[in-house]
């Protein structure tokens, strides 16, 4: 089959390389329970995220995932456990973060080159200006992203995916030791998605440990190499996407049959309701998607 | 022509003058904070919790000054860490603490009917009847506002844009709000004899809303916003000498034109702009094409 025609080959083309998981975690996360107002969110979490990660954080609205980002952030409570971190010889860990977009004021008066620059507010000192380097550091991390041109307009007025990159631009230029993004690629189109992925693998392709949480299972969780499933506030499972992305671990946490399709490393999740009750109809409905024979797997053929 | 200097001549309209564009100068520049903080309503609050603490400080006998600048930043503080709780929006916390402070003002002044202080000055403002005491506390607050606002300018933009990643990269949160409660309450208190309580919310908002039309860049907007709250305070006590209206309301009505006038320029401006658009996308022929390029956002 053409591989230019066949979306799932496509899509495979994005998967990032297998995960990385030697030497000490950057973060430890030792049976933590964290939260808001005194209740927990977050209930007995175990995890560690090693240096050169790509790890997806998965699961239904309100699991705790941007309670995990916010614990590892420390702008959460901590009611139990031990959050363990090893920043490297230059200090204590340096965490980047990238906010949903959804929480940004677009109308605040400010442009992509000034929005950066906050991100050197200490090396700014007291000045209220930057200075000549932090500004040419914050044009070199516009360029990297390929947004140089647009650094003196209103962030109001550049595309989704444009105002992605300003934010992990921001990011970048603390020189952080992890990024984390919060629902990086809801609430943009499906060329913005495909753009922000390939931007950030290329990053964790240099180096950069990332962590990101995503409702997208099929575009997004099932292209990393590693991906974490939360369900009310535990983790339900930590592997690769084929290792997590099962019919037993999705019933789990989204109280819902799902039928999992997979070829190789590739998964493709479709919900129940959504998908045909025969397994060999469903392959032959997605055939298109797959050169070979798929496996599938759900609650039909468990049956 | 002498007629027009006339206000001039007298000490008193020298320093209302001088006061009132100071006044206007240092609530414009607090103001563009607040209004992008979204707590547009929080002046008003303010201004009625400081006459609480006004009240408070002239029964303990203290500072006017001292014990209404503790009084409001403390007030500030509260409705921050209120607003912060998820069950109570921002606004609801403005509306509780305020009113409160307000309340204790009002309770003590109705035990205590032996006042003989003008607390009519403190409610609508008397900018007339200034000292040059009053002059020099409103200079000073000044300074010390483009202090702290020089030396925290970076902290406060990053917490005001973008609050959950400034905490992630390190600004110290309660610091800059503790600095910005003290920034907010003095602000408040220095202008609270040119403008009054009632008068003072609106010196907070209105110029700063008036620049935004004008600029999304925002070095500019503080800048424009500053010139337009020192001009509307100039003018606005200069105009009530001929008017004969209260010099804190010739104030606000001031810069309320002004905002009206700028708005109705900017609508139209964009109005054209958009028929431009449309006459371009239906291809109205090759001059109509170009036009407006230059002001197009990716031009």
């Amino acid at each position: 089959m053409d591989r230019r025609r066949d979306p799932a080959a496509r899509l495979a083309e994005h998967s990032f390389p297998r995960p990385r998981r030697d030497g000490p975690p950057l973060i430890a996360f030792d049976g933590v329970s964290a939260g808001y107002d005194g209740a927990p969110v977050l209930r007995q979490v175990d995890l560690d995220l090693r240096r050169g990660e790509f790890v997806g954080i998965v699961g239904p609205s309100g699991c705790g995932k941007t309670t995990l980002l916010r614990t590892l952030l420390g702008q959460t409570q901590r009611l139990a456990g031990e959050v363990r971190e090893h920043g490297g010889e230059s200090g204590p860990l340096r965490v980047g973060y990238v906010p949903q977009v959804e929480s940004i004021d677009w109308n605040f008066p400010i442009t992509p080159e000034q929005v950066v620059l906050l991100g050197r507010w200490r090396e700014s000192g007291w000045r209220p200006w930057s200075s000549r380097r932090d500004r040419a550091l914050a044009r070199q991390a516009l360029d990297r992203l390929g947004i140089g041109h647009l650094r003196d307009r209103s962030i109001r007025a550049l595309s989704g995916g444009q105002q992605q990159r300003v934010f992990i631009a921001r990011a970048l230029i603390g020189d952080p030791d992890i990024v984390l993004l919060d629902e990086p690629t809801t609430g943009v189109d499906i060329k913005t998605r495909h753009d922000v992925m390939h931007l950030l693998g290329e990053l964790h392709r240099g180096g950069l440990t990332i962590v990101l949480t995503t409702h997208d299972l099929n575009a997004v969780a099932s292209h990393l190499p590693r991906l974490v499933c939360m369900g009310e506030g535990r983790v339900v499972a930590d592997g690769t996407p084929p290792e997590v992305l099962t019919p037993d671990v999705l019933r789990d946490v989204y109280g819902a049959e799902m039928v999992v399709l997979r070829r190789g490393r590739t998964v493709y999740v479709v919900a129940h309701d959504d998908a045909p009750l025969d397994p060999i109809a469903a392959e032959r409905r997605h055939e298109s998607f797959h050169a070979e024979p798929a496996s599938v797997s759900g609650p039909a053929s468990r049956g | 022509m002498a007629e027009l200097l006339e206000p001039f001549e007298f000490d008193f309209m020298r320093r209302a003058l001088l006061a009132a564009t100071l006044a206007g100068l240092l609530t414009a520049g607090v103001g563009v904070f607040v209004v992008l903080r979204r707590l547009s309503y929080i002046g008003h609050g303010l201004a009625h919790s400081i006459f609480g603490g006004a009240v408070v400080s002239f029964v303990a006998g203290i500072n006017f000054y001292l014990g209404a600048t503790i009084w409001g930043a403390f007030s500030v503080l509260l409705i921050n860490a209120a607003g912060r709780r998820r069950q109570i929006s921002g606004d609801a916390a403005i509306g509780i603490i305020t009113t409160a402070a307000f309340a204790v003002g009002v309770a003590l002044i109705s035990r205590e009917r032996t006042f003989t202080r003008d607390f009519e000055a403190v409610l609508f403002g008397e900018v007339l009847g200034i000292s040059n005491t009053d002059v020099g506390a409103i200079a000073g607050t000044m300074l010390l506002v483009a202090a702290l606002l020089f030396v925290w300018w970076k902290r406060l933009v990053f917490v005001t844009f973008d609050r959950d990643v400034a905490r992630a990269s390190g600004v110290p949160l309660a610091w800059v709000e503790v600095v910005f409660s003290l920034i907010l309450a003095a602000t408040v208190i220095a202008c609270l004899q040119v403008l009054g309580v009632t008068l003072i919310a609106a010196a907070l908002v209105i110029p700063p809303v008036t620049a935004r039309l004008l600029t999304d860049s925002f070095p500019r907007l503080f800048f424009l916003a500053a010139l337009t709250g020192a001009l509307t305070g100039f003018l606005g006590i200069y105009l009530s000498w001929f008017v004969d209206v209260s010099s804190g309301a010739t104030v606000v009505l001031l810069q309320a034109a002004v905002f009206a006038l700028v708005l109705a320029v900017t609508g139209l401006r964009a109005r054209r702009r958009e028929r431009g658009g449309r006459r371009r996308a239906q291809g109205d022929g090759p001059g109509d094409a170009f036009a407006g390029m230059e002001r197009s956002p990716f031009g």
